[in-house]
């Protein structure tokens, strides 16, 4: 455009001068700032996709590392596997800050009161993951101290098995999750 | 090959024998481990004296072992001393009795005894007398029970019990026996998922 | 303990100030694990600091006395959960010593490779987690690009990144892979490098040696009453290394240097660790080079009841497939006795004291935990700092809690 208006000196071709280039263009007056006119600018959605669709692609997890799981959940975090593609880099330690509880690791009865509490703290929407055979089932350990399963006393969404689950598991399993929020429907119940 | 046998020092013991004849026995040695049996109320001294006078400076563990409900005495408390100069290792075990078994406290010779010594009330229910805050530390505080005995079962008892599940989904019910939470289809004159005889 | 760091605000005494209680934990970034302070503070300053274990007390001890030695091994790879091949190496050498058998050299020579690998992989998520806590975040990214080199070799070698269960009682479960070697060379030649990078940042950074110098000072007397070992009590000086006191695995052929501090400060064990990892890359690099042939699972007649056997045997011979059925379903019977056996672990001296009274599994399976000595010292050395020192200090112990409450 600015190569056709002899007006407009060579040396000012890239800054916005959009003053002469409107009335040379002939545009109605009312002008978006994007350059759309009002005729071209909609976009269209159900509320509820979009809050999902922003909810799953940036779930903080909560990562409750209690043991062995924990270590490849920071495996999953680095630069290998790399959760950040999914928007979930972001571990807020505090449960008023995050999304998703990941339980990752063997939870043991004197543990079980803090990690109810923790998922107690945290604000809807919310969703557990239970990361490794331990906190899914107890695991291999049979003995009078581990809580056999979280699932007594958490509801979880996505159980994740493997001892522990590697990271491609893991982001299965936070895939997955994201597929199961992109179903909710928050608005119209 | 490295050679495993070799971390005891039976002069070490034999000389900690000789200095506490009447209330040690002969230190024995089983593939290289030298150890030393000790009357509880003697413990005390007897591993000061390995410390200061034999130079097994650094502990290295204390804990305890139950040798069976039928056993008396039952409880052995074990301590593991270490020599960093000859680089030799030393065990000194007393073993202890009754229905409540209690041993002085280790602390005033090796401050860092107490964990070891709160685990062992933990796991075992051995007391040790001069303790200053002797209470659980791996299990819940009002843990009913002391786990590492033998009789307690390690799948727990009581509320810390492991439940008994089965393939399919099985419970446990009250008397024992195991139920189905499934009802077979098609299955003529069966009495359903509800509970067996 | 207000003498080891200078301190640039003079703190004001103030008799009717209240003590505040602060909870740490159990579930908190940079407790490594679910470790739970009680902090008495008195503003920033920490007047007192117990530490509250066992809630991830799995009761490993309870399981040893009730499976056998073989069905055991899975467990210990999670005792240290940052360096499981170490564990398994110290277990099943504390087996073999509880048969009477050994393993043979190529085994052991193999078995260093593990345990220096596992070396190498803790300490280098310790460095990465210590230097996240106190902000240096790059550190973590970078270490964990290395950790995962090194997972991919452990996975080469047994199939497993992280829980291995590699070894067996009287070798290993399978032999080095074909490549191994080389790849393991590569990684031996550029890991030097990489320290390199790390020291850059962080050796004689100067936010880095304020925020460590000085801080969480542990004597040599504390450490030898406090039963530590490992890294914790060399940087205190206490010149106590488990592979040159009782070489295992044939240690006593290879030579390294064993790092020790004199401070006792949480720099010094900075330092301790970095070197440790120079020192096993050395050792790698001699194993490397003088590694043996031979079988990888011990073939003596007083292993027969121990180990399983070839399979060409079994299937041609019966006193061998007699004894892989006894092997593989009822594991093996052990002399009666009591031994103990402790390897130098990442984080200090990993113990086993088994005492059999024949049978399958031992009546009494003590582990011997490292960790567990080291978090006692916290209520000695913390009074006294900051609670952001507390960070500092916890990142520089460097414990485990699988190890810690088994």
């Amino acid at each position: 455009m600015t190569d056709s208006d002899p007006n407009v000196p060579s040396d000012v071709i890239g800054t916005a001068r959009t003053e002469p280039l409107r009335a040379e263009m002939m545009l109605p007056e009312r002008q978006t700032a994007t350059g759309l006119n009002d005729e071209g600018g909609f976009f269209i959605s159900r509320v509820d996709a979009l809050i999902d669709w922003s909810r799953k692609n940036s779930l903080w997890p909560l990562p409750l590392g209690l043991s062995c799981c924990a270590i490849e959940f920071m495996a999953t975090a680095s630069s290998k596997f790399d959760m950040a593609r999914f928007g979930a880099e972001v571990a807020r330690f505090s449960p008023r800050q995050a999304d998703v509880l990941i339980v990752a690791g063997t939870c043991t009865y004197k543990m079980a009161e803090a990690s109810k509490r923790v998922y107690d703290q945290m604000a809807e929407p919310k969703w557990v993951l239970c990361m490794g055979a331990c906190a899914s089932s107890g695991g291999m350990y049979r003995s009078y101290s581990v809580v056999q399963g979280i699932d007594n006393f958490l509801p979880v969404d996505f159980y994740i098995s493997g001892c522990p689950p590697r990271p491609e598991n893991v982001l299965n399993a936070l895939m997955k999750l994201q597929e199961k929020i992109s179903r909710e429907r928050p608005l119209s119940g | 090959m490295s050679t495993l046998t070799d971390h005891g020092d039976p002069a070490a013991g034999a000389a900690l024998h000789a200095a506490f004849p009447e209330v040690t026995t002969e230190a024995c040695e089983y593939r290289g481990d030298v150890t030393l049996n000790v009357q509880p109320a003697h413990e005390l001294e007897v591993i000061r004296h390995a410390r200061d006078e034999l130079g097994y400076s650094l502990l290295i563990d204390r804990f305890g072992a139950d040798r069976g409900e039928d056993a008396d005495p039952r409880f052995d408390v074990i301590t593991l001393v270490y020599n960093l100069e000859t680089d030799k290792r030393l065990t000194i075990c007393t073993t202890l009795g009754g229905a409540e078994p209690e041993t002085p406290t280790l602390i005033p010779v090796f401050r860092g005894a107490d964990w070891f010594e709160r685990e062992i009330w933990d796991m075992y229910g051995v007391r040790f007398s001069g303790h200053p805050d002797l209470r659980r530390i791996l299990m819940p505080d009002n843990f009913p029970a002391h786990p590492l005995r033998r009789e307690y079962p390690v799948e727990g008892e009581g509320d810390y019990a492991a439940p008994k599940r089965a393939l399919g989904g099985a419970v446990d019910t009250a008397d024992g026996s195991v139920s189905v939470n499934y009802t077979p289809t098609e299955e003529p004159g069966s009495t359903g998922g509800e509970g067996s005889e | 303990m207000s003498d080891a760091r200078t301190l640039d605000v003079e703190l004001h005494e103030d008799r009717h100030s209240e003590h505040m209680m602060l909870n740490m934990g159990p579930q908190h970034p940079s407790t490594h694990g679910v470790l739970r302070l009680i902090l008495e503070l008195d503003g920033e300053e920490c007047l007192k600091c117990e530490p509250v274990i066992g809630y991830l007390h799995r009761a490993k001890e309870k399981i040893g006395e009730n499976l056998s030695y073989h069905q055991f091994i899975p467990y210990t790879d999670r005792l240290d959960y940052l360096a499981p091949l170490a564990n398994n190496v110290a277990y099943a050498v504390a087996c073999e010593k509880l048969m009477g058998i050994a393993a043979p050299p190529r085994a052991e020579a193999i078995r260093v490779i593990c345990a220096e690998l596992a070396r190498i992989s803790a300490h280098l998520l310790g460095l990465g987690a210590y230097a996240m806590d106190l902000g240096a975040l790059t550190i973590f990214l970078w270490t964990f690009r290395e950790r995962e080199a090194v997972y991919t070799l452990i996975e080469r070698i047994c199939g497993a990144r992280f829980t291995t269960s590699h070894t067996r009682i009287g070798g290993l479960a399978t032999d080095l892979p074909e490549g191994f070697l080389s790849e393991l060379d590569a990684f031996v030649k550029e890991f030097p490098g990489r320290v390199d990078e790390y020291e850059g940042l962080l050796t004689r950074n100067k936010i880095w040696v304020k925020r460590t110098q000085g801080v969480g000072v542990i004597t040599r007397e504390q450490a030898l009453q406090f039963a530590l070992t490992g890294p914790n009590a060399r940087a205190s000086g206490v010149d106590y290394d488990v592979r040159k006191a009782h070489p295992y695995c044939g240690y006593e052929n290879y030579e390294f240097e064993v790092p020790i501090g004199s401070e006792g400060d949480c720099y010094d064990r900075y330092l301790v660790r970095i070197a440790e990892m120079r020192e096993s890359a050395k050792i790698l690099r001699q194993v490397l080079d003088t590694l043996p042939d031979g079988p990888v699972l011990n073939r003596d007649e007083a292993a027969l009841k121990t180990v399983m056997p070839e399979k060409e045997k079994v299937l041609t011979n019966m006193e061998s497939l007699i004894h892989q059925f006894m092997v593989a379903t009822e594991s093996i019977n052990a002399p009666p006795g009591e031994i103990y056996f402790s390897a130098e672990n990442p984080k200090g001296e990993l113990g086993f004291w088994m005492r059999s009274e024949g049978g399958l599994s031992p009546t009494r399976m003590r582990i011997r935990s490292p960790s567990f000595a080291a978090l006692q010292v916290m209520n000695e050395v913390v009074p006294g700092h900051l609670v952001a020192d507390i960070m500092a200090i916890l990142g520089s112990i460097d414990f485990v809690m699988g190890e810690c409450d088994r």
